[in-house]
């Protein structure tokens, strides 16, 4: 006997523990992997470039504003490239779960209504097949590095792990949310796409973060919850120190509260998907 | 559980579906937002109990859009009550809605598991389990195909033949076992009767009252979400075979 599920099981109209929502994501562990699979390869399926079409709508993404800011303007930053680069791996990671994220209840009503198993599969799923890009586009990101001669600083290096981890946090309990609450109002995805479309724009991803003098626009930056991990990411790669502890401190707090907020949505509306949906 | 001896025990279930016109988009909340209180309350089950033994096999009778669907799945969890509970000990497959999360432009092999790992099974079981998976199923060489290019019946065989072998300890069942040709359906109820000589409890939906006498120990007979009738399997399909053809009676 398998037993995974097994036990003595109470249902009544009030929901288990968080916890128990944990204990049982490790029985779908096969799930989950294979959910991820099927996000990452089968998503492009019947393609010629197939999995290729992960990378390069990032890709011409990060050149266009390379030529941009590059030649048509005139950055300030030298190495504006890794600048760049650094911030758009996290942002892309950010905006992907978000945008693909939120639409992940709906697309999957149908397999919802038929059989159980615990719904936080499916944004989680989302989240980590993005994290897979994710880190293969900062291991093509260490080639550039190697091959540009910038190097990396060890040190700084250390951190990365535990940065991963944060921004995981963060982009799980936003994700989580943004799922849920679509399944209720169907424009909730359509919000995300065009928020994320003016959001890059105020995250110092492309141009250096300062004071700017403008009151709007200062207020803004220190306000987008985005800015501290964009600035994670600059410290490690593009200024190659470990992030001040303010700004760690902060993505910490900000990821936690997004989580329990997150799962919080998530469990309250979840309750009814099978009837909404 | 109040006797431990039982592997399901439900306890003055209620449950009530929401049938006010559903608002999914922006523009219905903000335009018909103070329309929404034409919210109509339906209740589909009403305090409603029983229990099933280890072992036990309880079928579940009644006329189309009596509440036999909702009650197992609200069994499965995938609807909660809204009052009352559902307790239920061991793990819980079903042959509800088969073939749910199949992929038509994957192989029948990459289905296998896929559709195994949605009732949560590790893939080292789903390996140890795959040869009696795709014996039972029949479909012989064409496991390697796409299942795009299955018969209907080779589909659902192959459905059935994941969510017979998962290893449960309650097995719900809902209408199904008219899946396949006559000789598939015997090897079904062969194995549904298997199961339960080997311990298992089983929860069946069916309008077959042949079948139905044959394989249950007990059963329910909902009428419009409310138990009518409870007891010996011949019995009560009796009195709801006299009701539902006899005269007077509103037919079907």
């Amino acid at each position: 006997m398998t037993d995974s599920g097994g036990g003595t099981r109470r249902t009544g109209p009030r929901q288990g523990s968080v916890l128990g929502m944990f204990g049982e994501l490790s029985d779908y562990r096969s799930m989950i992997s294979n959910l991820v699979r099927r996000e990452i390869r089968g998503r492009y399926k019947g393609s010629v470039l197939g999995f290729l079409w992960n990378f390069i709508t990032p890709l011409i993404q990060i050149v266009v504003y390379l030529i941009v800011f590059t030649v048509i303007f005139d950055p300030d930053l030298d190495n504006y490239a890794i600048y760049l680069i650094s911030g758009m791996v996290i942002w892309i990671w950010f905006s992907e779960s978000m945008s693909e994220g939120s639409g992940t209840i709906v697309a999957n009503a149908d397999m919802l209504k038929k059989i159980y198993f615990p719904h936080v599969v499916l944004p989680l799923s989302t989240v980590l097949s993005k994290m897979v890009n994710f880190l293969i586009m900062v291991a093509m990101f260490f080639v550039i590095l190697a091959a540009t001669g910038y190097g990396v600083s060890v040190y700084a290096l250390l951190f990365l792990p535990v940065a991963i981890g944060i921004a995981f946090v963060f982009i799980s309990g936003l994700t989580f949310m943004l799922s849920a609450l679509n399944a209720y109002l169907r424009d909730v995805q359509y919000i995300v796409s065009v928020l994320l479309m003016a959001w890059i724009w105020i995250t110092p991803i492309m141009y250096e973060m300062k004071t700017f003098g403008n009151a709007f626009v200062d207020t803004i930056l220190s306000l987008n919850p985005m800015t501290y991990f964009v600035e994670m990411f600059h410290d490690i790669f593009y200024w190659r120190v470990v992030p001040g502890i303010d700004t760690v401190l902060m993505c910490c707090a900000l990821a936690a509260a997004l989580l329990a907020v997150g799962i919080a949505v998530f469990r309250y509306l979840e309750k009814d998907f099978a009837e909404v949906l | 559980m109040d006797d431990p001896g039982n592997a399901i025990e439900v306890r003055r279930l209620c449950k009530r579906f929401n049938t006010h016109r559903r608002s999914n988009s922006l523009k219905d909340l903000v335009v018909y937002h103070e329309r929404r209180d034409d919210t109509r309350v339906r209740e589909v089950l009403h305090d409603v109990s029983f229990s099933v033994p280890k072992g036990g096999v309880l079928g579940i009778i009644g006329r189309n859009g009596s509440g036999k669907s909702t009650m197992l799945k609200l069994l499965t969890r995938i609807l909660r009550p809204n009052e009352g509970t559902v307790e239920t000990d061991g793990k819980i497959a079903c042959l509800i809605e088969l073939g749910a999360g199949f992929h038509p432009d994957m192989t029948g092999r990459e289905n296998i598991y896929i559709n195994a790992s949605i009732f949560g099974i590790p893939k080292g079981v789903i390996d140890e389990r795959f040869d009696d998976i795709v014996e039972f199923s029949g479909i012989g060489e064409f496991i390697d195909e796409r299942i795009r290019n299955y018969s209907s019946g080779m589909y659902l065989r192959l459905a059935f033949s994941v969510a017979i072998n998962v290893d449960a300890d309650i097995l719900l069942v809902d209408e199904i076992l008219t899946v396949g040709d006559i000789q598939f359906q015997k090897k079904c109820m062969d194995r549904l009767k298997a199961f339960r000589d080997a311990g298992g409890t089983i929860v069946l939906v069916t309008h077959n009252i042949e079948q139905t006498t044959d394989i249950c120990d007990n059963i329910i007979w909902l009428d419009d979400g409310r138990v009518r009738e409870e007891g010996a399997a011949a019995e009560v399909c009796a009195h709801y075979k006299e009701a539902m053809l006899g005269p007077g009676a509103e037919g079907t």
